[in-house]
């Protein structure tokens, strides 16, 4: 009896990676839209560096250090909100703020009522595209 | 496996950007912070450190007590990672007071709010009070200049001073009484009064003295016959003489005379830091040391072993009851009387205002 060639079938190794390659191409090519969009897409980020209220007897004294930490500019205004709700527009306002950059907002006042020395305060950060990024502050001082 | 590890790595490199672009806790910093006071002397140093890799530069302010700021660096260029020393000193007189805390304000490229203690030493803690009323004059010693010495001595000694413009503070004083306070009546023989107390002078005077004794109080009388008018600027009532004073101590064993003869000043040379001697040196004060003797117009005159109690006499007669310049307990509380019984032969209205204050301080401080 003689053997019985069994006749090998399928694709070489050389057409299956080129195959494979084609199809790995093509997913890319599919996908690459999607990533690259999403690396260029506009990103409203802003970070708060840090965050203070100091006040001495009437003398009242907010800081805030805001970074844009996104890919957009953002226009912010700084709000801080007394016992009573009442909001206090800090300086710079309105502050723009380019990607990457810092900017500092001071509220100050001589003759403040309305906050007292152990109590947490609300400070919003308003942007008209990104919308508004609020911290709480703990009021420290006599 | 291509593509998910080119995705992979689409994704990875999205996130890596975030965390690096993402900023430290604060890039500014301020160390080694010390504030300090020696009477109306005061020195603040900092260092500033930048952790920021971009050139910043900032202000900086330490605010005083009257919320106004006390010290200002302005335009504090920090290089790149880089660190600056602030340092000021000078005559500040009552900006900042031991043991309260004060305010450092950043402005610039970064803001701050940090708080700082104020360590030291200073003359007195509490509040000094002087008035200065339209309409109130006075017959017997020049009252601008006895207020320029009292400011001038408070600036110097680092005193915390409010200077009392309208009979409304006055009678708010009166009503809500603060512990511990200075009060120097400049006008001699005349003491400020709110208008409805013209019509019961004893009263008043009688409270006064409570007012005095209950929030140890320190009433500083700088030259007249103490207690023999009230005044709210516009009216007068005049008291009989000697019965004022008398009111005030609730005591009829306490007169004033016209001084009969030379007044010698008394020993107070054990100099710890606080006497008065210490305080002639930092003010400043001419003559130092003081004359040995001087002669007093106006000397009170009170009986032994009655009341009012002395704490310190500073001039007075030998071998006779008349005291020129003397301190008086009034009640146990801390109150004290301090009688400087001005005009006299060797001090102007101007050292009036300043000795009678240092000898407040002195009465307060021992």
């Amino acid at each position: 009896m003689g053997c019985i060639p069994v006749a090998k079938r399928g694709v070489s190794q050389i057409i299956a990676a080129v195959v494979l390659s084609a199809i790995a191409l093509s997913a890319v090519m599919m996908l690459y839209p999607t990533i690259s969009s999403h690396m260029s897409r506009q990103v409203y980020s802003v970070s708060v560096l840090s965050s203070s209220l100091m006040k001495q007897e009437s003398y009242l004294l907010l800081s805030v250090n805001v970074k844009n930490t996104g890919s957009a500019p953002v226009v912010l205004e700084c709000r801080l909100y007394d016992e009573n709700g009442q909001p206090h527009l800090a300086s710079p306002a309105p502050a723009a703020i380019n990607p990457g950059a810092t900017v500092s907002f001071i509220y100050e006042n001589s003759s403040c009522t309305g906050f007292l020395v152990g109590n947490e305060y609300r400070v919003d950060l308003c942007d008209n595209s990104s919308g508004i990024y609020r911290v709480n502050v703990l009021c420290l001082g006599r | 496996m291509i593509a998910a590890a080119l995705f992979a790595c689409g994704v990875f490199y999205t996130e890596i950007t975030a965390v690096a672009g993402a900023p430290s806790p604060d890039d500014l910093a301020l160390t080694d912070m010390v504030l300090s006071k020696h009477y109306g002397h005061s020195y603040f140093k900092a260092i500033l450190k930048s952790s920021s890799p971009e050139p910043l530069v900032v202000n900086i302010s330490v605010i005083g007590e009257d919320g106004a700021a006390a010290l200002t660096f302005t335009d504090v260029l920090l290089v790149p990672k880089g660190e600056a020393e602030l340092v000021a000193e000078g005559s500040l007189g009552c900006a900042f007071t031991v043991g309260d805390t004060y305010t450092i304000k950043v402005t610039g490229d970064r803001g701050g709010a940090l708080q700082i203690v104020c360590k030291g030493v200073e003359a007195y803690h509490g509040k000094m009070i002087l008035f200065n009323l339209p309409g109130m004059g006075s017959t017997v010693i020049n009252y601008s200049e006895v207020e320029r010495g009292v400011i001038d001595t408070a600036t110097k000694l680092g005193l915390m001073y409010q200077s009392i413009t309208s009979m409304e503070e006055w009678a708010a004083i009166l009503a809500n009484p603060e512990e511990g306070l200075i009060i120097v009546n400049p006008y001699g023989n005349t003491v400020p009064a709110p208008t409805e107390a013209l019509s019961n002078p004893q009263s008043f005077i009688t409270g006064l003295g409570e007012t005095v004794s209950e929030n140890g109080w320190t009433w500083v009388h700088v030259g007249g016959m103490p207690f023999q008018k009230l005044s709210d600027g516009t009216s007068t009532v005049q008291i009989e003489n000697g019965q004022g004073i008398q009111w005030f101590f609730g005591s009829d064993k306490v007169n004033v005379n016209g001084g009969d003869g030379q007044e010698f000043l008394q020993d107070l040379t054990d100099d710890d830091g606080t006497s008065l001697n210490y305080f002639l040196e930092v003010s400043g004060f001419e003559p130092n040391p003081l004359p040995q003797k001087m002669k007093f117009d106006y000397a009170i005159v009170t009986a032994a072993s009655e009341l009012p109690e002395t704490k310190y006499t500073f001039y007075k007669s030998p071998g006779q009851s008349h005291a020129g310049a003397r301190s008086f307990y009034v009640g146990d509380d801390g109150g004290y009387y301090i009688h400087w019984g001005a005009p006299t032969n060797n001090f102007d209205s101007y050292q009036s205002g300043a000795i009678s204050l240092m000898l407040a301080l002195y009465t307060n401080t021992r």
